[in-house]
């Protein structure tokens, strides 16, 4: 019994909330926290503490259950990276079509047969305008993936709030700190939104 | 000067469609001599197997980036003269300081145009 009323007082480890320390709500008006007084007294608080353990365990599941931790790992997270890989092919295979098509309507031209280039001209322009249906797919799987990924951040939100529950410090990982300090000294950011990226006149001055 | 379209350029990106953009592209403008290598490290290579007029690099590449690139070609006796534009989707102001640090000859912010990528050439290549 008193192992698990020390167990409910210990303190909570750094950077987590207190949801551990159970036993400033069990306690009676006027009561202090030590060895319990005689049996039947230390039975009813032992009764009390599970009591609290067993509610606050029902409450943790019920959350648990509304993150629905199942369907984002099976279906919600799978089908989101299934849409971004499905865009990314698709864009690529766009890029194809219509570099090919550009390709044969240059050479095409470079030949000096102004009227075999002109039907290759048509046949090829009205591949490029096919191609450029990807935009409408790749505009739809990217909507999806995107308001999946915004379910899955809503529920962790609302998990992590009422579980109150802090970040904990990273583990200590060799490759990812490895990673982290490779992007940063070799300053590799990727493309920027419009609004943060620095416009080529810019750059322009500052090589001037 | 004029620029002369002989000149054996190396371009160097992971992504084969933007090689192939920049190959079609310079192509338009009149240059047929024009290798390409994937990451940084292979371009090294090529480097020292032929001298190149112009090197056109992508910045962020595994395992040897654009950046690393640069920094080799610079501090290498044969290799230090060759121009070197950075044509990359890395658009902070600190990337463009850095590589003009590092000795690029010019930069270019993807997307770019045909006009803009003649004109950088045009201005390293003395046209």
């Amino acid at each position: 019994m008193r192992r698990l009323g020390g167990l409910l007082r210990r303190p909570p480890p750094p950077g987590q909330a207190g949801p551990l320390d159970l036993t400033a709500d069990m306690r009676r008006p006027g009561e202090t926290p030590g060895p319990g007084a005689g049996e039947p007294a230390d039975l009813e608080r032992l009764s009390r503490e599970i009591g609290i353990v067993a509610a606050y365990v029902g409450r943790l599941k019920g959350d648990i259950g509304a993150l629905k931790p199942g369907e984002l790992h099976l279906d919600t997270l799978p089908s989101a990276r299934a849409d971004l890989d499905g865009a990314r092919e698709a864009t690529r295979v766009a890029a194809d079509s219509i570099m090919a098509a550009a390709e044969a309507i240059l050479s095409a031209a470079a030949a000096g047969d102004a009227a075999g280039a002109a039907a290759v001209a048509e046949r090829k322009s009205m591949e490029i305008i096919e191609a450029c249906s990807f935009q409408d797919i790749t505009g739809q799987r990217l909507a999806r993936a995107a308001s999946r990924l915004f379910a899955a951040e809503r529920r962790l939100q609302r998990f992590a709030k009422a579980v109150r529950i802090a970040d904990r410090a990273e583990k200590f990982d060799r490759e990812a700190i490895l990673r982290k300090a490779r992007r940063e000294v070799l300053l590799l950011d990727g493309p920027q939104d419009p609004e943060s990226a620095i416009a080529q006149d810019d750059v322009d001055r500052l090589f001037g | 000067m004029a620029l002369d379209l002989r000149l054996p350029i190396l371009v160097v990106d992971d992504y084969q469609t933007m090689v192939r953009i920049l190959r079609n592209l310079l192509k338009q403008l009149g240059f047929e001599d024009v290798d390409d290598a994937p990451d940084g490290s292979t371009a090294l290579q090529k480097l020292k197997e032929r001298r190149y007029g112009l090197v056109i690099s992508d910045w962020n590449m595994e395992p040897m980036t654009g950046y690393e690139l640069l920094e080799h070609v610079r501090t290498d006796e044969t290799l230090r003269d060759t121009p070197f534009i950075m044509v990359t989707a890395e658009s902070k102001t600190a990337n463009v300081i850095a590589a003009k640090k590092a000795g690029a000859s010019n930069y270019i912010v993807k997307p770019f145009s045909a006009l803009t990528l003649k004109t950088k050439i045009e201005s390293v290549c003395g046209g």
